[in-house]
């Protein structure tokens, strides 16, 4: 009967989804067939907003490409600005002073919690909640504000240099970071009295989606996303760079995977952020924010990968250096890039309405999938 | 005579004796007199729907501007951006009109229509002020219901022809939905039937004179109006047919000009109804204090019903498509009968 | 029955933030009557700096030029016998392409290239976003 009723015109209907959709993200294009809501196969299609950045990193000087590096996540450029700098500095063996240090580990926490406020606003909107999109961009906005005082750019920072960092704190700028963090403290339990623990966020979210231990390893997830499914990875504590090793911070962690999971982790992570920026301003003391590093960079030939925890996962670049003032091989990890692979498998069997509710939950950016 | 503190009610019924009184020395037949009487009240009506769209969208505009810490408009027209519906009315009227290529055209073509129709006839039967209504049926409340259960083959209809498919899920998506949440809001409603023993609205409201129903065990039916009516009129937590992030704009993806504006002005009209139902129902109607005209105080209400509607749209997420059903069907359902079980053990035990 | 309650209870919650929201003055600005105050950093158009005598202080050294990364800094040098220092006959700057990394005025040795605090430089044409040396010395 039911191979009568199938053979006899009923069909799979095959939804393009994006790249023109008001909730892919960007330019995401998914390729959905689908047996009425419920979806039997799922294909992401990107490269829509391909830049070709690697092949520009090669013909661009080591200091330009931390500018280029803006451009990858460009919601977390602090991150992609240290992840670009490691491996320069590691290849020249520079030991960045202490201060330079700290205030690398507090921008790149403040992003962290400015990335993590965005994926709180846009995941509401995915859900259907509109207002706390706002509510998440006015936090961001005090964040920006900060680092428009440090860096003069609300956006594209390109703050970090090789050996230190560009400019020294404004001195209005630890005050700033202090009255924020008590500022964002008690918002934060609002955020979950609005969307956390709203039944209906909670409807749609939890049981969603759900990766296993197994699975999320095997898909070689990183960031919040392997984090929700219970695996105790974070790089600021398996290879701690820089100077996290000093900090006394926790790796939230979630139990099921699912999309519930993963958004409290990142909203855990937030409040760890705020922790590890505060120890950071009491670390800080005055001192020197550049190493001594000739004008013209040109690290030894060799090569090397560094990564990073940035707020989407694990960035992390490895290049090939000549000798020369330009990086022979330029190769980007995109924590997003390899976190959307598991979205065909995710999909399959959820609804339709699953979908933006899942790709919301792993938290990607387009300019870092494609770069 | 009339008088200031007089409402616009007596005011209406004074000009009909009147024009009564006119038409019978003039020997104007009965018939004729009945259109002209009923023929003013329907353009004064359409005046007043078209106001209540403009209010009401500049109303969602400002609140939701407000509860998302923004100012909403503030330039056109100069104070507060009053003139934007306005602004945005002649937009919509100057837009193209277009068809997509492989549309069925009239389907398309009829589909604003009919879900406007029937929109503008549920006030007709609406009480606001006493003998200010257009049309006192002994079937009333019957009536509303039966011509807005129509919007949900507009919608389908709409997102059945524009041949998208987006439009289609969103399309069946309302139709699935409106006609789930159809029945509790009948037996919601039901209940206050049963302590009047009228359908008639006027009866209803009179019902109201010493007690709003809110105030008694109707209170039940009054929740579970306003959750139902919020689906049937597709707002947020409800608003499924056009999901904006996963259907782009549902049913009236396709729709553009005019054609979008008959959508979005149903919307709005319907969710004018739906309130002005739950305050004729259940907060008494135009029924108030002695000093405020009755009309005043029968909108008053309605636009509280109207600024709750809008401030679960600005708060809540959507609920997933099986959710709602599984909600208006095991959950609504059930207890609009157990609300009626209630009300008829209440009604008994009073008497 | 307890989850219908703690249901609504979490809902009636929510809800509260959202009305307290709706009685607080709203944080936008009303963009182009009023503005938000700029951090003095802010990186905007470039500017050429004068010295105290009111002569260019640029002396088309190009380092500029080379460590821009997207090449929209060009100029044309010529050598002042008289004066012995070099200056320059054009200096353009296409902000068209810029995208405003700041690397320039860093590397600048004479701390003569400076960012205005301007980020309202829309134009009808794209070549009016080509600066010249005259609208960039100021």
């Amino acid at each position: 009967m039911i191979e009568q009723l199938k053979n006899s015109g009923f069909e799979e209907m095959t939804l393009n989804m994006g790249p023109q959709h008001p909730s892919t993200h960007g330019v995401l294009h998914l390729l959905l067939k689908m047996d009425g809501e419920v979806i039997t196969e799922a294909r992401p299609d990107i490269g829509y907003l391909h830049r070709g950045m690697e092949k520009i990193a090669e013909k661009r000087t080591w200091g330009a490409n931390i500018a280029l590096s803006d451009r990858w996540d460009y919601i977390a450029s602090m991150s992609n600005n240290f992840a670009a700098v490691l491996g320069p500095e590691k290849l020249m063996s520079i030991t960045v002073p202490k201060r330079a240090e700290y205030i690398r580990v507090i921008m790149a926490e403040l992003n962290r919690i400015a990335s993590h406020l965005i994926f709180f606003g846009t995941y509401g909107i995915d859900i259907g909640a509109f207002t706390p999109f706002f509510y998440a961009f006015r936090e961001r906005e005090k964040i920006l504000d900060l680092y428009e005082s440090v860096c003069g750019a609300r956006l594209t920072y390109n703050y970090f240099r090789i050996g230190g960092v560009s400019a020294d704190l404004p001195e209005e700028f630890i005050p700033g970071v202090k009255a924020f963090i008590n500022y964002f403290r008690p918002k934060l339990k609002e955020y979950d009295t609005l969307l956390s623990t709203n039944p209906i966020f909670m409807d749609r979210t939890v049981g969603v989606g759900a990766i296993t231990k197994e699975e999320a390893i095997d898909w070689a997830l990183s960031g919040p996303n392997i984090r929700a499914s219970g695996v105790n990875f974070d790089l600021r504590k398996d290879d701690p760079y820089s100077v996290y090793s000093e900090f006394d911070f926790n790796i939230p962690t979630g139990k099921n995977g699912d999309c519930w999971d993963r958004y409290m982790v990142r909203m855990n992570e937030m409040k760890e952020s705020a922790r590890i920026v505060e120890q950071a301003l009491e670390k800080l003391e005055p001192g020197d924010i550049m190493a001594k590093v000739a004008k013209v960079i040109r690290p030894p030939a060799g090569e090397i990968y560094t990564h990073v925890e940035a707020p989407k996962g694990e960035l992390g670049v490895y290049c090939i250096s000549d000798g020369s003032t330009m990086p022979y091989r330029y190769k980007v990890r995109g924590p997003s890039f390899v976190n959307l692979a598991i979205l065909q498998k995710m999909l399959k069997g959820l609804r339709i309405a699953d979908v933006v509710a899942v790709l919301g939950s792993i938290d990607i950016v387009l300019g870092e999938v494609d770069r | 005579m009339i008088y200031a503190s007089q409402s616009l009610g007596d005011l209406w019924n004074w000009l009909l004796q009147q024009f009564a009184e006119l038409c019978g020395s003039l020997g104007i037949p009965e018939v004729i007199r009945y259109m002209v009487e009923k023929g003013a009240y329907a353009v004064g009506l359409l005046v007043f729907i078209s106001l209540t769209a403009l209010v009401m969208i500049y109303m969602e505009r400002k609140v939701s501007a407000h509860m998302q810490l923004r100012y909403g408009p503030m330039w056109t027209g100069g104070w507060h951006g009053w003139s934007q519906t306005i602004a945005d009315m002649i937009k919509l009227l100057l837009k193209e009109d277009i068809i997509p290529d492989k549309a069925d055209r009239w389907v398309h073509r009829i589909a604003p229509i009919v879900i406007f129709v029937p929109s503008l006839i549920g006030f007709l039967v609406i009480p606001f002020d006493k003998y200010l209504i257009g049309a006192d049926l002994n079937v009333g409340i019957l009536l509303v219901f039966g011509f807005s259960s129509i919007a949900v083959l507009s919608i389908f209809m709409g997102g059945w022809a524009s041949n998208n498919k987006y439009t289609l899920l969103g399309g069946l998506r309302s139709a699935a939905q409106m006609i789930s949440y159809e029945l509790p809001l009948v037996l919601s409603v039901l209940g206050v039937i049963m302590t009047v023993g009228s359908l008639k609205m006027s009866d209803i409201v009179m019902a109201q004179k010493d007690v709003w129903f809110l105030f008694t065990p109707n209170l039940l039916g009054f929740i579970i109006y306003i959750i139902a009516g919020t689906a049937e009129v597709n707002r947020t937590p409800f608003d499924l047919p056009e999901a904006e992030s996963e259907l782009v704009s549902g049913y009236n993806t396709e729709y553009s000009g005019l054609k979008y504006g008959f959508f979005m002005l149903s919307e709005f009209t319907n969710t004018f109804i739906i309130s002005a139902i739950a305050a004729t129902f259940f907060m008494g109607g135009w029924n108030g204090p002695s000093w405020l005209p009755g009309i005043v105080s029968f909108l008053a209400k309605t636009y509280l019903i109207v600024f709750l509607l809008m401030w679960f749209r600005w708060t809540f997420p959507r609920l997933r498509v099986d959710r709602l059903m599984d909600f208006g069907w095991k959950f609504l359902l059930p207890l609009s009968f157990f609300n009626i079980l209630m009300i008829a053990v209440w009604v008994l035990v009073k008497k | 029955m307890i989850k219908i309650f703690t249901y609504t209870w979490a809902i009636l919650k929510g809800m509260a933030i959202t009305f307290k929201y709706f009685f607080i003055r709203p944080v936008t600005v009303q963009y182009p009557k009023e503005k938000i105050k700029i951090s003095p950093r802010w990186r905007g158009t470039l500017k050429q700096l004068r010295n105290e005598q009111g002569e260019e202080t640029c002396d088309g050294c190009r380092i500029c030029e080379k460590i821009c990364p997207v090449n929209c800094i060009s100029m044309e040098v010529y050598k002042d016998e008289k004066k012995n220092r070099r200056f320059t006959s054009s200096y353009t700057v296409n902000f068209g392409r810029c995208m405003f990394c700041g690397l320039c005025v860093e590397a600048c040795p004479k701390k003569c290239l400076v960012h205005t605090p301007d980020f309202e430089f829309c134009t009808y044409e794209r070549e009016s976003l080509i600066l010249t040396k005259d609208k960039i010395l100021r």
